[in-house]
């Protein structure tokens, strides 16, 4: 096995005549955390599916550990636990009893040190039917069972929708520990800053077709500056349209440009009109990724996608 | 091995509440329907209409216990009522878990497939058996007070022998549903499916003894296969039983197979999958 720890290749999957993903080629390494982003309907929950093999794909293949997902599901499963996005839990069982359940269908059973650990920091209480939970303690009871089997590979579909934002950085925390101790983690989110803060890498879905895979630093790390200039008074209007240069907005003495090219110019520019301030503003992956879904499909350089 | 007892096990913890109350209703009818009987037999021995009982079975007097019993027990009462519990719960076992959305959390953890559809199987025949033996201790219950005012010539376990003999129709029926849940893109459909070939079949076997059109059909319902009399006659017709369980393995191969190919969370047509696939390979 290389270092990859999840491998797919062309995989495609179409309900019927509808899309679902297309081609997507992705790799993920062992121990690292990978992002995976798109909309609702871009194909994240597909491929999560396909790799568990609850969908089947139309053409195509994916591996994980080096397996066959489909032909060797049970021993790939073994070593994988799975947060889906949509939580549906069996009601009818205790926190506790779901835990237990769960532990007994994966045929191992999990430190109960960890588990009562893992329910503690989440601020999960088992004692009640699953049926009584919000979404929120759903969402916990989901991710203390995919946590507490230590697995090698956690595949999280939004882990932290549905959570406060204390809880969010437990979870975040927790995955964080996960990579410390070598695991691998796979997961999903519409929060683009949380993605930021821990993933080594994204993977950027749209339409069902993988985009663009990069580390998070490459991503945000553009061929451009994002300044904010602040005068002594308001500069002239017309004073920074010169190419390369845009105007993202003005605040009273106060600009902030983007700037393509021309940067010396620029300089040259706010010292003439009597700069007293510079502050670098850094591209967040939001905006990275606002340029890959742009309402015109405009990508990040500006070409039509 | 062990997962499969686990699944087994959660699945029948959660027919607890189904078995309790199913089973109290089934009991408390069968010890009502024979606590009745000494006061109903001799209205019923003097009634003179041989089109019903033509109907409910090749009767010539409802007044005798064992026709008593077919046709207020184990005809109507165990093979629809129970029949629609099994269709019903055979179609929810695979294609209710799926739009419950379980099922996803299930098929990520380390279980083989047909170790679900082995479990689903499993879990009901329990449930059918368990339901069965608590209504045959409602009847024996009911015996017992039939008893104490005139002869009887059956005991607890010739009721539970009766009840136990209806396992293979409810099962028939119960696994179909299971295949078409596994086959059919939504439960709604495999259970109206399932749930409308039982009231075909009833209707097909018992108007069939009175409908000269409707009578050379009657063999191919499955209910022709089952007498609800045969057992308290002291014999059991091992061509319809094997007939029966036969068609039984049957649809629990073909969900078997079925659920091993099935896009769960997918509620498609298998042939639409199947098309997909062959646009696919076109393009490559």
């Amino acid at each position: 096995m290389s270092g990859d720890l999840i491998e797919t290749q062309g995989l495609t999957v179409f309900y019927g005549s509808h899309r679902g993903i297309r081609d997507v080629d992705l790799t993920v390494r062992q121990g690292e955390v990978f992002g995976f982003l798109g909309p609702n309907g871009a194909g994240k929950t597909t491929t999560m599916r396909v790799l568990l093999d609850i969908i089947r794909p139309t053409r195509g293949r994916a591996s994980l550990f080096g397996l066959d997902c489909q032909r060797d599901g049970v021993a790939i499963r073994k070593r994988v636990a799975y947060v889906p996005g949509e939580l549906a839990l069996y009601g009818n069982l205790t926190g506790r009893r779901y835990l237990d359940t769960l532990d007994r269908l994966r045929g191992r059973r999990a430190a109960p040190f960890y588990r009562r650990e893992l329910c503690d920091r989440l601020g999960l209480d088992t004692t009640r039917r699953v049926a009584e939970y919000s979404q929120g303690n759903k969402k916990k009871l989901s991710l203390v069972a995919a946590f507490m089997a230590k697995p090698d590979l956690l595949i999280l579909d939004e882990p932290t929708g549905g959570l406060d934002p204390l809880v969010q950085q437990t979870v975040l925390r927790m995955v964080q520990e996960a990579r410390r101790e070598g695991r691998t983690v796979f997961f999903s989110s519409h929060i683009l800053s949380e993605v930021q803060a821990i993933s080594d890498r994204v993977g950027i879905i749209r339409e069902g077709r993988l985009v663009t895979v990069e580390r998070v630093d490459d991503l945000t790390a553009q061929p451009f500056h994002r300044l904010r200039l602040s005068f002594a008074q308001q500069p002239p209007a017309e004073a920074f349209q010169i190419a390369g240069v845009t105007e993202l907005d003005r605040e009273g003495p106060s600009v902030r440009l983007e700037v393509r090219e021309n940067l010396a110019e620029v300089m040259r520019i706010a010292a003439a009109i009597g700069i007293t301030d510079m502050e670098t503003q850094p591209v967040t992956l939001e905006e990275v990724f606002l340029a890959y879904y742009g309402e015109k499909g405009v990508d990040r350089h500006g070409q039509g996608a | 091995m062990d997962r499969v007892l686990s699944l087994l096990w959660k699945e029948l913890r959660e027919r607890r509440g189904a078995i309790l109350w199913w089973g109290l209703g089934l009991a408390v009818f069968g010890y009502v329907v024979l606590y009745l009987y000494p006061s109903l037999a001799d209205q019923m021995a003097a009634m003179d209409m041989p089109e019903v009982y033509q109907m409910f079975g090749d009767f010539s007097n409802l007044g005798k216990l064992k026709n008593y019993l077919a046709v207020e027990a184990f005809d109507v009462m165990l093979v629809l009522t129970l029949g629609f519990y099994a269709a019903l719960t055979g179609s929810g076992a695979l294609a209710g878990e799926e739009e419950t959305g379980t099922l996803e959390t299930l098929l990520a953890l380390p279980l083989a497939r047909w170790h679900v559809v082995i479990a689903k199987v499993a879990a009901l025949g329990l449930t059918l058996a368990a339901l069965l033996v608590i209504m045959a201790a409602g009847l024996s219950l009911g015996l017992n007070h039939v008893a104490s005012q005139r002869p009887v010539e059956y005991d607890a376990l010739d009721m539970l022998w009766a009840s136990l003999n209806v396992w293979p129709i409810l099962m028939f029926y119960g696994t179909l549903g299971l295949f078409l849940g596994a086959y059919l893109p939504s439960r709604g459909l495999a259970s109206s499916v399932t749930a409308a070939l039982l009231v075909v079949s009833y209707l097909v076997n018992n108007l069939g003894r009175l409908v000269d059109v409707v009578r050379p059909y009657r063999p191919y319902s499955p209910l022709y296969h089952y007498s609800s009399t045969a057992v308290l006659d002291g014999r059991v017709v091992w061509s319809d039983e094997l007939l029966i369980l036969g068609f039984t393995l049957l649809w629990v191969v073909l969900a078997l197979l079925s659920f091993q190919r099935r896009d769960v969370t997918v509620h498609i047509w298998p042939w639409q999958r199947l098309s997909a696939r062959r646009r696919a390979a076109q393009r490559e």
